[in-house]
């Protein structure tokens, strides 16, 4: 080798090791390989293992091209309580959590169940480099092509109170801050509509100061990676042509926005990894369904269980790679995947060329798992499980299921022997949770006889009596006839009985607020004082427990107690409410037990807004 | 179901980093956005072996990063703005002194020579690799290697 030879040599080799690698590439690969999905069941289900033994050594020793790992480490060890999260981008939950590696550093881990019925889970960098960073992004569920929704996600230390993507255009969305129950870290996401190019994440203490900011990098669009070959195809509102990228590959695009990706290349073409060719290739967007199908089809239909067949558009594809395009729309609400379905193509003759059932996707963790027997109710399921509130703490929740709906958890604080709650009715039942003491329930004016059912394993019992509605008591006793509780007035809406869950605002004395579904809840030491936002007119306040807090309507700068005495409890400063409601929340200590009985809020001029007698 | 096949993982700890750097090297303006697009397209594929599947993920690292740098050549043609290379200038403080002028020939090259001096030189392959990784015969690659180390002589 000549001089030349290694001095070209030794320059590659310094220009190679400024190349530095993302300890989150490999589930970065995983996020992109949403091709076939159903396909991949197997090998991302199998991932976890293999994802946690290759990750951590890599990170702990940094990538280097040759270096192969003898043996796998054993897999973190989860540290504090996982969050189960909605994941919008594939309308599946997800799971977020902190975890310690073989050598006792921190990594963030996390879980997806992908749409097509996959999932993937595995643990990601390292904090060794963090320690001086207030918080971090560590990834997002950012693919190509890109599902409708992203959620990015990371950690952030407890000095933290707000998190806010930054789009490349100005706009700010707010993210949610959770606590786990143990967790060393928060973890905090964001969600926003794909449509959006986020140009910094911000993190922000208490009083507004930035804490830390990251710039996420965004990935390139698939046909940023070819250039077109062929002229594209319209069918239902979509468009699809071929891009010249080293696979060849079909980029299918909806008001100019890429939904799908098809890899057409001979040698790629509807096959699976194992090699063997299958007739068809189906994507979903929104209320359309589209793929590619093996050269022949004439007709494809797909039939959802229960519903209706519905039947594409197909055409044959003018750039002759073979196959045929389809496009059909998906009427009503609802998931194919999650219901089941079947996909049959026909030839011109209407023969049927190949059938594909696709089984009801089953979840592949259960974000709510049943404690103890799971008791059917008609149509309803019902069953004890965890609830994680937005503070991290884990309270106790009777979870239910009815086909076609979403299965919710009813949250509830501790029940003793004797005691009993009434939750939200179901349908034509009322249901509560009671106390192992209690054995008989009946309601009072219709005197019904209800059921107590205790499912083997559980840890409380549920009662349930039929009920046609209005006004009723709920007599429930012991063994001996004792009277243990009546529960009695108007059946609990959702709202007093839904857990504290999703973004919360921290206010002054411990009181933390979430909102969700038109409730707001504002709780402080495991206590909470509910709101249902329909029944909200100027303000409302709870005062007790050494707190006074409360929420007014927009504009209100100053709140103040009246004692009896004459004397003023001041809340001098409000903070608007992170969920767009158009209200401020307060709070401040309270001086006295017992609270006045009058309450004004003013202006920032000191004008009066409302009186509360 | 097809069971999954054994060694992507494998194959992506022991390769990854060398494809983020051969994308740099090549030129790309984000070379693990090009490394991991290449390993999420391996699964489109069997694997062979692992000369095999690291012969594809090579050859797919040099196909985009060749799409990539067209398509930012357009990009720039429609729309002229800076930078002209799309690495930092911290990377360029990071690269020794000595090596400046000698890289800034490389990168001044056809991209041809520079593909196959940079898969000679910095990966140590061979012909036939270099070929395969290419897209081209391997006499084609014994031209463009000398023909690039000609002109990078000549200019230094």
């Amino acid at each position: 080798m000549n001089d030349l030879e290694e001095r070209l040599r030794a320059a590659l080799d310094a220009r190679a090791q400024t190349y530095e690698t993302s300890p989150t590439a490999w589930l970065r690969v995983q996020e992109r390989r949403r091709g076939p999905l159903r396909r991949w069941g197997v090998v991302l289900v199998a991932l976890p293992v293999a994802l946690v033994a290759l990750l951590v050594p890599v990170l702990l020793g940094g990538f280097q091209g040759g270096q192969v790992m003898t043996g796998p480490p054993p897999k973190p060890t989860p540290v504090g309580q996982a969050l189960v999260i909605d994941n919008p981008a594939e309308n599946r939950p997800m799971r977020l959590w902190l975890a310690r590696d073989h050598e006792g550093a921190l990594v963030f881990c996390r879980a997806v169940q992908y749409a097509g019925g996959a999932s993937s889970d595995g643990c990601g960098s390292t904090f060794v480099n963090r320690e001086s960073e207030a918080a971090w992004l560590e990834g997002s569920t950012e693919s190509v092509p890109p599902r409708e929704k992203v959620l990015a996600y990371g950690a952030a230390r407890a000095n933290v109170a707000k998190v806010t993507a930054v789009t490349k255009n100005g706009k700010r969305l707010d993210g949610a801050l959770y606590r786990p129950s143990g967790a060393p870290l928060q973890i905090w996401t964001v969600a926003y509509p794909s449509t959006e190019r986020i140009g910094r994440y911000e993190f922000a203490a208490a009083d507004g100061a930035v804490l830390a900011r990251e710039e996420p990098r965004a990935m390139l669009p698939a046909s940023d990676q070819g250039e077109p070959a062929g002229p594209a195809v319209e069918m239902k509102g979509m468009s699809v042509r071929p891009y010249l990228t080293p696979d060849r590959t079909l980029i299918w695009t909806r008001g100019g926005r890429e939904v799908g990706l098809n890899f057409v290349r001979a040698k790629d073409l509807m096959t699976d990894m194992g090699g063997r060719r299958y007739p068809v290739e189906l994507r979903v967007n929104g209320d359309r369904w589209f793929g590619i199908a093996r050269a022949g089809a004439a007709k494809v239909t797909l039939t959802r269980r229960g519903g209706a067949s519905l039947e594409a558009t197909v055409r044959t594809d003018p750039w002759k790679v073979g196959v045929s395009l389809f496009a059909g729309e998906l009427p009503g609400s609802g998931d194919p995947y999650l219901e089941g379905f079947e996909l049959v193509g026909h030839d011109a003759s209407g023969k049927v060329l190949w059938r594909e059932d696709h089984p009801a996707d089953k979840p592949a963790w259960d974000p709510h798992p049943p404690i103890g027997e799971v008791v059917t109710l008609g149509e309803a399921k019902v069953w004890f499980s965890k609830v994680t509130l937005a503070d991290g703490r884990t309270w106790d929740g009777l979870c239910r299921s009815m086909p076609g709906k979403k299965t919710t958890c009813n949250a509830f604080e501790p029940v003793a022997t004797h005691y009993a709650r009434r939750l939200p009715d179901l349908g034509t039942i009322a249901i509560g949770v009671a106390g192992t003491g209690i054995t008989q329930v009946t309601a009072q004016k219709s005197e019904t006889k209800g059921t107590i059912h205790a499912p083997a394993g559980a840890p409380l019992k549920i009662w349930t009596v039929p009920y046609p509605g209005g006004t009723e008591t709920f007599d429930l006793r012991d063994a001996r006839g004792e009277l243990g509780m009546a529960i009695g007035g108007e059946p609990p809406s959702g709202c007093s009985v839904s857990p504290p869950v999703g973004r919360a605002a921290t206010l002054a004395g411990g009181v933390t607020v979430t909102h969700q579904d038109g409730c707001l809840i504002m709780w402080r030491d495991g206590r909470q004082f509910t709101v249902e936002m329909r029944d909200f007119e100027d303000a409302t306040y709870t005062y007790g427990d050494e707190i006074f807090t409360g929420i007014a309507i927009k504009g209100t700068a100053r709140v103040e107690m009246v004692y009896d005495d004459g004397s003023r409890l001041v809340a001098a400063g409000t903070t608007p409410d992170p969920w767009g409601l158009g209200l401020v929340l307060f709070s401040t200590p309270a001086k006295k037990a017992e609270g006045g009985a009058l309450v004004i809020g003013y202006d920032a001029a000191g004008k009066e807004l409302w009186r509360l007698d | 179901m097809t069971p999954a096949p054994p060694g992507h993982a494998e194959l992506f700890a022991a390769h990854y980093g060398s494809l983020v750097r051969l994308a740099g090297l090549l030129g790309a303006d984000d070379p693990e956005d090009i490394a991991q697009e290449a390993f999420a397209r391996l699964h489109t594929r069997r694997l062979r072996d692992e000369g095999a599947a690291l012969g594809y993920l090579r050859s797919i690292v040099c196909n985009l990063t060749r799409n990539r740098l067209r398509h930012l050549r357009i990009t720039r043609l429609r729309r002229p703005e800076p930078p002209e290379h799309a690495r930092s200038s911290e990377h360029a403080v990071l690269v020794a002194e000595e090596h400046r002028e000698l890289l800034a020939a490389l990168d001044a090259l056809p991209r041809r020579q520079r593909e196959a001096l940079i898969l000679r030189y910095w990966l140590d392959l061979s012909e036939r690799e270099i070929a395969e990784a290419m897209g081209v015969t391997p006499g084609s690659v014994k031209t463009h290697a000398s023909r690039g180390l000609a002109a990078l002589r000549g200019k230094l």
